[in-house]
């Protein structure tokens, strides 16, 4: 890491660095300029570049650091740090990685309860990876379309609208964690967010059906369909 | 005396217009000689009979050599002024003594460099001019002067001719069947073109941001052709390397234990305020000692992640400095 | 009474009188109408921007489509898996080739052998060659 690091030193641009004062506006607050990469800190990623000979465009450009949370470790994965991210509160990250920790170990258990509980022809159906089922969860939540208003003649419809993929994550990740958070005082958090990811997994739980009530929303508005973006 | 010295600094201010911004110049030093030289020249020849274009480009040229000597003359006077008022030699008082001296008399807090007072020869601080670009009967010497931007417009030219050239190689060796060199490919990689500036002042003309973006073009163009490498020499002129090349010789070497065993140890590890040196061995245990600790020296799952998931055996680590986390970094 | 009816004789007399004169003062037109040159009779050197102005409504049969799938089957999503498919690929094309086009005329550069000239393209081009 430390020649990592040294390497990283030696990367800046010799000549033609632009005055500084054309820069500093232009990327908000970070401290890196726009034209700084992000990095590729995943093995296989770099193991691809390698293999289609693109490592070569990327020698001579400029490279942010890894952010703390990104490492190469085979554990990492940038889906679950993204929802970890989304649990935080007040930048406590390490309680939110635990919380999210403790309900995929709650995943787990359960998983293998019912495992061990089914019977021998069936076992192969169950899945126990709880890095699988929340991907599966993730995926299951996901909705295809959303509503936007829409003023039309003084009047506001709600139209549906295609979604991109990036919003699409984001509003499973947050639908989950709202489904996990409405809950009685005595239970934890942990606990119902592990059960909602059981749930979701298997089609199942609040913020599946919250995406169901928000296609069945579309369909009734589907007629305002060629509203869009007047 | 306090005033005195003040009142001469004022004078200096209005005399020599310290308080320039913006210096710029399209051409490069010596075109200026050059514009005499082609002055005298024509002067020769003046018994001939002479356009009116050359007429009104010698008046200017009069003018602006009148005009910059009167400038070279009240700048050596200023910096003779100077010398004195700062109490040295004026015959061995250099442009950098007078830079020294203006940023003690005229302390600036400005952050633009540019933006702060300074006293320059004026060959620096006015726009240097093209000489003449056409005889003396007014005939242009550049057949592409009537373009306005000659230079660019030839180098365009230039460009073409280079890629028309290499598409006949090209032609020619396919007839033979013949392939490109795969090793001598030019690499994109690692270069950048010239900047927009950088190639006004080659050219010593002004080029508007279409006229540069079609000029990148045509260079990619050129660079992107599969014989591209034998017009090498042509395309690195307009290029320039990317940035230095990682310094491999500061990587410290492999050492060895007395049992066989290979470390390394890198001193002055540094992230944020955080400082510390790491040595690591292999082939090892995963035996991870932090100030004397292992890995619980770290509380949080997070920070004890980043140090294992680099590892491929012992580390050994002293660390100082503020935050956990920065100390991670190392 | 003798004296109203006189008064309105001489009126009616009056008018027609009027009429009479202003139908012989105005000269019947002449064939072939002269032709007046109110605005110069030539192209501008430029187009508006208007009609490049694509609607945003897109897939609305693939959506449609989906719906009725959708319905079909009480909105169980792994039911209608080909026509959510259909729908989302038909969406990432249209907003890739929206990308493409909107950089494509921020560059505003001309392309050999290109058909379709978006209004920043064709108004460079027309300044080139103005009409006179």
């Amino acid at each position: 890491m430390a020649l990592r690091s040294l390497i990283f030193n030696q990367q800046i641009l010799n000549n033609s660095v632009p005055i500084l004062s054309q820069f500093l506006q232009q990327n908000g607050m970070s401290q890196f300029p726009s034209y700084y990469i992000k990095p590729i800190y995943q093995k296989e990623a770099q193991y691809d570049l390698i293999k289609n000979n693109e490592a070569q465009n990327y020698a001579h450009l400029p490279v942010r650091p890894a952010l703390v949370d990104q490492t190469c470790s085979l554990s990492h994965d940038p889906k679950i740090s993204l929802f970890i991210n989304y649990v935080m509160r007040g930048g406590n990250k390490a309680l939110a990685r635990l919380l999210v920790e403790k309900a995929f170990e709650t995943v787990k258990r359960k998983q293998l309860e019912k495992y061990h509980k089914a019977k021998e022809e069936d076992k192969h159906k169950i899945d126990i990876d709880p890095k699988e089922i929340f991907h599966k969860a993730i995926g299951n939540v996901r909705p295809i379309l959303q509503l936007t208003p829409i003023k039309r003649g003084g009047v506001r419809y709600q139209v549906p609208v295609p979604i991109t993929e990036k919003r699409a994550q984001y509003l499973s990740m947050r639908w989950i964690i709202d489904a996990a958070k409405e809950k009685e005082r005595t239970l934890h958090f942990p606990e119902t967010l592990a059960n909602e990811l059981v749930a979701a997994a298997s089609n199942g739980g609040k913020a599946v059906k919250k995406k169901q009530d928000l296609h069945r929303q579309c369909e009734a508005n589907r007629a305002y369909a060629h509203y869009r973006w007047s | 005396m306090m005033t005195k010295k003040s009142w001469n600094v004022i004078e200096l201010l209005s005399k020599y217009k310290f308080w320039r911004n913006s210096v710029c110049t399209f051409s490069s030093s010596g075109e200026d000689s050059n514009i005499t030289k082609q002055a005298v020249n024509v002067a020769q020849l003046e018994t001939k009979e002479v356009g009116k274009a050359m007429k009104a480009y010698l008046e200017r040229a009069r003018e602006h050599d009148e005009f910059m000597k009167q400038q070279n003359y009240e700048f050596q006077v200023g910096k003779r002024h100077l010398a004195n008022m700062m109490g040295e030699d004026p015959e061995t008082f250099t442009q950098q003594d007078i830079d020294n001296a203006i940023e003690y008399l005229f302390p600036s807090g400005l952050y633009e460099k540019k933006a702060r007072p300074h006293m320059r020869p004026p060959e620096e601080v006015f726009p240097q001019r093209k000489a003449a670009e056409f005889d003396e009967t007014g005939r242009p010497h550049h057949f592409l002067f009537y373009t306005g931007n000659p230079n660019f417009y030839k180098l365009l030219y230039d460009i073409v001719e280079q890629i028309n050239h290499l598409n006949k190689y090209e032609d020619s060796m396919l007839r033979k069947s013949n392939k490109p060199d795969p090793n001598l490919a030019l690499h994109a990689t690692g270069f950048q073109w010239l900047d927009q500036h950088t190639l006004e002042k080659k050219l010593v003309e002004e080029i508007s941001e279409k006229n540069y973006n079609s000029f990148i073009n045509a260079m990619e163009r050129l660079q992107s052709l599969p014989y591209s490498y034998k017009a090498k020499e042509f395309i690195s002129a307009y290029q320039k390397p990317l940035m230095s090349r990682t310094d491999l010789s500061d990587i410290p070497k492999l050492q060895y234990d007395k049992e066989g065993r290979a470390f390394i140890t890198v001193y002055e590890c540094r992230r944020k305020d955080a400082k510390g040196y790491v040595t690591i061995k292999s082939p090892g245990k995963g035996k991870v000692t932090i100030n004397n600790n292992d890995i619980r020296y770290f509380h949080d799952v997070q920070s004890r992640e980043q140090v294992v998931a680099y590892l491929d055996g012992d580390l050994n680590v002293f660390a100082t400095g503020a935050g956990r986390a920065r100390r991670v970094g190392h | 009474m003798p004296i109203d009816g006189c008064i309105e004789k001489l009126l009616r007399k009056n008018i027609i009188m009027k009429i009479l004169a202003a139908l012989l003062s105005r000269k019947m037109p002449t064939e072939p109408v002269p032709f007046q040159e109110i605005l110069p009779l030539r192209l501008k050197s430029r187009v508006s921007g208007k009609g490049d102005n694509q609607s945003d409504v897109c897939c609305i049969y693939e959506m449609s489509v989906m719906f009725a799938c959708l319905k079909e089957h009480e909105f169980n999503q792994s039911l209608c898996g080909k026509e959510i498919e259909k729908f989302q690929k038909c969406y990432l094309e249209y907003s890739t080739k929206r990308r493409t086009r909107k950089e494509k005329e921020a560059k505003g550069s001309i392309i050999m052998g290109e058909r379709d000239f978006s209004h920043k393209q064709l108004n460079r081009m027309l300044k080139n060659f103005p009409q006179k």
